[in-house]
């Protein structure tokens, strides 16, 4: 008896189930157009987060800080400890520091021999982090510079000290970085002491490993990992991270950027260098006119 | 079966989507960058699925796609694929519930655990079948365990809030129902 009072009409049952077929359907269109043509999906998406993502922000920038002070708070309590710490570090950081002197002297008399003029178009976009993925099997972060601030897709973002990611994905005002710890992150790098290439894998780990190395065994733990340039895209010679190597012997990278908590990140502003079109050509003596061949 | 005053039940729906969309946002927050040593539950997920059991009335597939579809696109997965798992999975459940008094909890408990790992094994099989790339397995198996962990916390957390408003008046078999 229930039922019958509830139980719609037969036409309103008809709509009802046609509508839920046309959804099905759309929402499966969807998917494959995004399978087939993700670029112009991906486009649009950037655009829905470009719109929520800038205004929810502002709401939720209390929300941060305060969790962000909560964890500061949180350390107050080993703050003995810490000091001690930072006390011995910083005797070790005057002894590197009087050797940092001593190799800047040296390597302002080295350039000014060399006449090597530094590339000036070497400037930086810094940005503040917005949001991150929000899911735990994609590792990207969202920057409040975006196409206006003249981004571009593929430039790496750095944060003080070492790389981050690269921009992909760019909105009016926003811009997607995706991290190297994400899966689909790929970077070619070289080990700095022996200039071997390599790339850089993002396998959803902290610790990213170290692929297609020539050869491992000159590769120590503790080598410097610098951007190679290789392709073009990013600038080479910017800090990676240190080699590791994990108990099972895989060559890792430590990161030098500090991951735990990235708030400013800086976009390179990187020109592509320009392509040598042409082949080179003859020199000699000049045999005809151009015209005047037979 | 009880009704609700139309205004109540759109009140309720615009609900439904803000506290998705809130959910949505706050994972978003960028406290962490580095990756998870295990995955979080998926809430709306939970959520939506608590909904429908106590709600079917007011859970409509249009209010479902739109919630979900704006996850996909904030939390950059394919587009309209978990979107339509979910859907499918809350028609599944309200064809159940159409015309039933309340089960047993525990019993609702399987059934939920059934549906929300059926819907995570089509995710990772549709995923692998387009050569998309494929989450972690054990990740991903924690995330799982997780969503059904938490169902009833989602369940018990809504309760009131979902209480109908003329429960007493409209049906003399209400109280028998609840018990």
């Amino acid at each position: 008896m229930a039922r019958d009072r509830n139980t719609p009409d037969r036409y309103s049952t008809a709509l009802a189930r046609l509508m839920l077929g046309a959804l099905v359907v759309m929402l499966l269109g969807l998917f494959l157009l995004w399978r087939i043509d993700s670029p112009r999906v991906e486009r649009l998406r950037m655009e829905i987060t470009d719109r929520v993502i800038p205004n929810f922000a502002t709401i939720t920038a209390p929300v941060t800080s305060a969790v962000n002070i909560l964890r500061s708070a949180r350390s107050y309590t080993r703050i003995y400890q810490q000091n001690q710490e930072l006390r011995r570090e910083l005797q070790q950081m005057k002894a590197w520091k009087e050797a940092a002197l001593q190799r800047e002297q040296e390597n302002a008399r080295l350039l000014d021999l060399n006449n090597v003029r530094l590339d000036p178009k070497f400037t930086k976009i810094t940005g503040v982090v917005l949001a991150d993925s929000g899911s735990p099997f994609r590792q990207t972060v969202l920057l409040n510079v975006g196409r206006r601030d003249g981004i571009v897709d593929g430039w790496a973002a750095i944060d003080g000290i070492g790389l981050v990611g690269r921009i992909a994905g760019v909105g009016g005002r926003t811009s997607r970085v995706i991290l190297l710890t994400d899966t689909s992150s790929r970077i070619a790098v070289s080990i700095e002491s022996n200039g071997q290439r390599a790339m850089i894998v993002g396998d959803n780990t902290s610790r990213p490993p170290l692929e297609f190395l020539e050869d491992r065994e000159t590769v120590r733990p503790g080598d410097r990992v610098v951007t190679s340039g290789d392709g073009g895209v990013f600038p080479p010679g910017l800090l990676v991270g240190q080699v590791t190597q994990t108990q099972s012997g895989r060559l890792r990278v430590r990161l030098a950027a500090d991951m735990q908590r990235l708030e400013f990140l800086r976009v390179v502003r990187h020109q592509p260098r320009e392509p040598i079109s042409t082949a080179g050509d003859l020199i000699g003596v000049q045999l005809s006119e151009p015209g005047g061949e037979p | 079966m009880m009704q609700d005053p139309p205004l109540r039940i759109l009140r309720l729906q615009l609900t439904y989507l803000a506290i998705v969309a809130l959910v949505v946002l706050l994972q978003t927050l960028p406290l962490q960058s580095l990756p998870y040593p295990f995955a979080p539950a998926d809430m709306p997920l939970a959520i939506t699925l608590a909904w429908i059991m106590r709600r079917p009335d007011i859970m409509s597939p249009i209010l479902i796609t739109l919630a979900f579809l704006f996850a996909d696109a904030i939390l950059q997965r394919p587009p309209g694929l978990w979107t339509l798992i979910v859907l499918c999975a809350a028609i599944f459940l309200r064809m159940r519930t159409r015309g039933r008094k309340e089960v047993l909890f525990l019993y609702e408990w399987f059934i939920i655990s059934l549906v929300i790992g059926v819907s995570f094994l089509t995710q990772y099989l549709a995923l692998m079948f387009t050569f998309l790339p494929v989450p972690d397995v054990q990740p991903y198996i924690v995330q799982v365990l997780l969503s059904i962990l938490i169902y009833p916390i989602c369940k018990w957390l809504f309760r009131p809030m979902l209480r109908f408003a003329l429960t007493q008046k409209m049906h003399p078999s209400a109280p028998r129902a609840r018990r």
